[in-house]
C-alpha cells in the first residue's frame, strides 16, 4: 500500500527537515477560497495539506476553528463538493499528501464506504477522525485501508505510554500529536519535549504536533521535540481577522514557518 | 461504597421521598400520581449525586480539581455541593447566555466557593460549555478530573453517570415495595437522560411497569425541539454513539426547548438501546404544556419543581384519566423550580406596598 504519505514515512527518520502540515478548514470563508488558499500554503513550503470539514459542533477544536466552522457552515460544504475541490487541486498538484480531518458524524451521515471511495478517487491520502477514539475505529479502518488510504492516529498527552504502542503499531503515514491546539493553556514546553523523547521510542514514524503555533518561533520550538507541527488555527486566525489580501499574508507565514523551521533544523 | 452510602445519608439527604400527590391525582381523575423528589436533595437537584460519585473517584485517583459544564447552573451547584466539602477546588465552565438567565445558581455556586468561567460559544447552550471543560481538562488533567453533566459523554462517563444515578431507581423501588404498590408506568423527563436512566435502572425487568421518557416538543411542536429520541437519527455526538438531531450532511440541530436542561441534541447511548429493545419509549410535550403542568402541580400539592419536571408532569396530566384509580404512576421530579424564579418576577413595587 503506498500513496503520497509514503515518501514521508521512507525519508523518516534520517530526514532533517522538519514536516510542515498546514491546515484549512474548507469552505472558510468560501469554497473556491480554499483551493487558492491550498495553493498559497503549498507554494509557501507545506508538506502535507490538512482539509478540515465543516462541523456544526466542533467541540474538540479550539475557539478560531469552531468559528470558522461556523463561517463555513454557510457554505453548506457537502462531500461531493469537498471532492471537487481535492480533484480540481489534484490536477495542478499529484505530490503533495492531503489529509482530511472530520468528525465521525459526518462520515456516518455520508456513509463509511461512500465516503472513503470518493475521498480516494478526488486524489486525498488520509483521514483523521476527529472524534474517533482507536478502539472504536475498527470498521472504518478497514474501509480506509482497502482504499489504500491512512487513518491518521492522533495522541494526546493523556495517552497512557501503553496505549500508544498500541496505536504507534498499526499506525502508517505519520502519528498527530494533539497537544493543546487552540488553547491557551499548555503542556510546559520541558514535559512535551520529555514526553516526546519518550514517545519516539516506539515508533518509526514522525510525530507531527498540534501545539498552537503562531510564529516560525513557535514552530522551530515544537519541532525540538516532534518532528513536524500542524498549523491550522493561526492560518484560520489569519483569514478571519487580518484585513485584505489574504493570499499574501498566507503566503508570507506560512513561508515564515518554513524558514524557521529548516532554520532550527540546520542548528 | 460504604462511604459513598454514607455521603449520600448525611450530606445529600438521602434516600429522597416517594410522595403521593392525592389531592391532585383526585383532580385528574384517574390514576394514582406519585413523585420522586429529587427536588429534596442537597442542591435542589438530582444532580448532587451525580456529582458525589465523580467527586469520590476524583478524590481517590489523587485529584485536586473538578472541571465540569454546567446548562443550567445546578451541575455547577452540585459540583460545588460535594466538591468543597471534600476539599477539591471546583471550575464550572458554562455558557454566557445561560449565565444571564440562571444567575441565581451562578451567584450560588460562587457561595460554595465555585470558579464559575463563562463560554462565549457560537451557539447556546450546553456544547460550547461542555468543549471547554474537555479542553482545560486535557491540558491540566494530572491534578484534574472531569466531571461531566450530561448522560451523552465519552465512555466511560455513561456508565459512571447511569450507575451513580441508579440509587433514585433503587430507593424508589424500594419505596414502592414498602408501600404494597405496584406500578403501571414510570415517567421522567429526558434531556441528556441521565436522571430518567438513574429512575428506570430498576424497572427494567420485563414484567416491570411502562417506561416513559419525555422530551421537549419545543414551543409549537414545530421544528424547532429537543426531541432526540423521537426525530433524531443514529449517529455521533459528544462522544455518545446513539440517536442525534442532525441534518442530511450529519450537521447536528441546535435543540430547543424552556427548560434549558433538556435541550440537548443527543440523549445517553443507553436510552437509544432502551428503545431499540423496546424496554422503553420515549414521547413529546410541547413547553406551554410543561409549564402549565407544573403550575397545577404547585397550586394543587404546593411542589414547585423545576422546568424540565414538567415535561414528565404534562405527560402524567394526559395518562392519568385514562387509568384507573387503583394504578400507580411514578413521576419523576428532576429538581426544585427556585432556580427560575426569574428577575422578571420580582414583585412590583406596587404589590411590595
Amino acid at each position: 500500500m503506498r500513496n503520497r504519505l509514503s515518501p514521508l514515512e521512507e525519508a523518516f527518520p534520517k530526514r532533517k527537515r522538519p514536516l510542515l502540515m498546514t491546515g484549512l478548514v474548507v469552505g472558510d470563508p468560501f469554497l473556491e477560497a480554499t483551493e487558492d488558499y491550498m495553493r498559497t500554503v503549498v507554494e509557501a513550503g507545506a508538506d502535507v495539506v490538512e482539509l478540515i470539514m465543516p462541523f456544526s459542533d466542533a467541540a474538540y477544536h479550539g475557539p478560531v476553528l469552531r468559528r470558522a466552522c461556523r463561517r463555513a457552515m454557510s457554505e453548506e460544504v457537502s462531500w461531493r463538493e469537498l471532492e471537487e475541490l481535492i480533484a480540481r487541486f489534484r490536477e495542478v498538484n499529484g505530490q503533495t499528501p492531503i489529509v482530511v480531518a472530520s468528525y465521525y458524524n459526518r462520515i456516518i451521515a455520508r456513509g463509511m464506504k461512500r465516503c472513503v471511495e470518493g475521498l480516494r478517487e478526488a486524489g486525498a491520502d488520509a483521514v483523521v477522525v476527529t472524534d474517533l477514539p482507536d478502539e472504536e475505529a475498527e470498521s472504518f479502518r478497514r474501509q480506509v485501508e482497502e482504499h489504500q488510504m491512512v487513518l491518521v492516529q492522533t495522541v494526546a498527552p493523556t495517552t497512557p505510554t501503553r496505549r500508544f504502542r498500541r496505536l504507534a503499531s498499526r499506525a502508517r503515514g505519520l502519528l498527530l500529536w494533539t497537544g493543546h491546539s487552540g488553547a491557551e493553556v499548555g503542556v510546559e514546553i520541558d514535559e512535551f519535549r520529555q514526553r516526546l523523547k519518550e514517545l519516539r521510542q516506539y515508533t518509526e514514524l514522525p510525530i507531527v504536533a498540534s501545539m498552537n503555533v503562531e510564529s516560525g518561533r513557535d514552530a522551530a520550538v515544537v519541532t525540538e521535540a516532534a518532528h513536524g507541527v500542524e498549523v491550522s488555527s493561526s492560518l484560520a486566525w489569519l483569514i478571519e481577522g487580518k484585513g485584505p489580501n489574504i493570499e499574501e499574508r498566507l503566503q508570507a507565514f506560512v513561508a515564515d514557518l518554513r524558514s524557521s523551521l529548516d532554520a532550527g533544523a540546520g542548528q | 461504597m460504604r462511604r459513598r452510602d454514607q455521603w449520600r445519608r448525611s450530606r445529600l439527604g438521602r434516600p429522597t421521598p416517594l410522595t403521593h400527590l392525592q389531592a391532585w391525582s383526585q383532580q385528574l381523575g384517574g390514576a394514582q400520581l406519585w413523585v420522586k423528589r429529587e427536588d429534596l436533595c442537597a442542591g435542589g437537584s438530582f444532580c448532587t449525586t451525580s456529582a458525589l460519585t465523580q467527586a469520590l473517584l476524583a478524590k481517590k485517583m489523587g485529584k485536586r480539581r473538578l472541571i465540569g459544564e454546567t446548562a443550567t447552573g445546578d451541575f455547577g451547584v452540585a459540583l460545588g455541593t460535594v466538591g468543597t466539602a471534600m476539599g477539591l477546588e471546583v471550575v464550572a465552565f458554562m455558557g454566557r447566555a445561560s449565565m444571564q438567565r440562571e444567575w441565581l445558581n451562578v451567584t450560588r455556586m460562587r457561595r460554595l466557593g465555585v470558579k464559575v468561567m463563562s463560554v462565549d460559544g457560537p451557539s447556546r447552550g450546553r456544547s460550547h460549555a461542555m468543549a471547554e471543560a474537555m479542553r482545560r481538562f486535557s491540558v491540566g488533567w494530572k491534578d484534574a478530573f472531569y466531571a461531566t453533566s450530561s448522560l451523552a459523554s465519552p465512555q466511560p462517563y455513561p456508565e459512571i453517570v447511569a450507575r451513580a444515578l441508579s440509587v433514585i431507581g433503587e430507593e424508589c423501588r424500594r419505596q414502592v415495595e414498602a408501600k404494597g404498590l405496584e406500578l403501571e408506568y414510570v415517567v421522567a423527563p429526558v434531556g441528556s437522560g441521565s436522571f430518567a436512566a438513574g429512575l428506570f435502572s430498576a424497572f427494567l425487568d420485563e414484567d416491570g411497569p411502562q417506561l416513559v421518557g419525555v422530551q421537549s416538543a419545543g414551543e409549537t411542536g414545530g421544528s424547532r425541539h429537543a426531541a432526540s429520541l423521537v426525530y433524531g437519527r443514529p449517529g455521533v455526538h459528544q462522544g455518545t454513539h446513539s440517536l442525534v438531531l442532525q441534518d442530511e450532511e450529519g450537521q447536528i440541530i441546535a435543540p430547543h426547548s424552556a427548560a434549558w436542561g433538556l435541550a440537548m441534541s443527543v440523549a445517553g447511548p443507553q436510552h437509544a438501546r432502551w428503545l431499540q429493545q423496546g424496554k422503553a419509549h420515549y414521547v413529546t410535550v410541547v413547553d406551554d404544556e410543561a409549564e402549565e403542568a407544573r403550575r397545577q402541580l404547585a397550586a394543587a400539592e404546593g411542589i414547585w419543581a423545576s422546568p424540565e419536571s414538567g415535561y414528565g408532569l404534562a405527560y402524567a396530566v394526559k395518562l392519568a384519566p385514562t387509568l384507573h384509580p387503583d394504578q400507580h404512576v411514578v413521576v419523576g421530579i428532576s429538581g426544585a423550580g427556585i432556580r427560575d424564579l426569574d428577575v422578571e418576577e420580582q414583585p412590583s413595587d406596587e404589590e411590595r406596598g
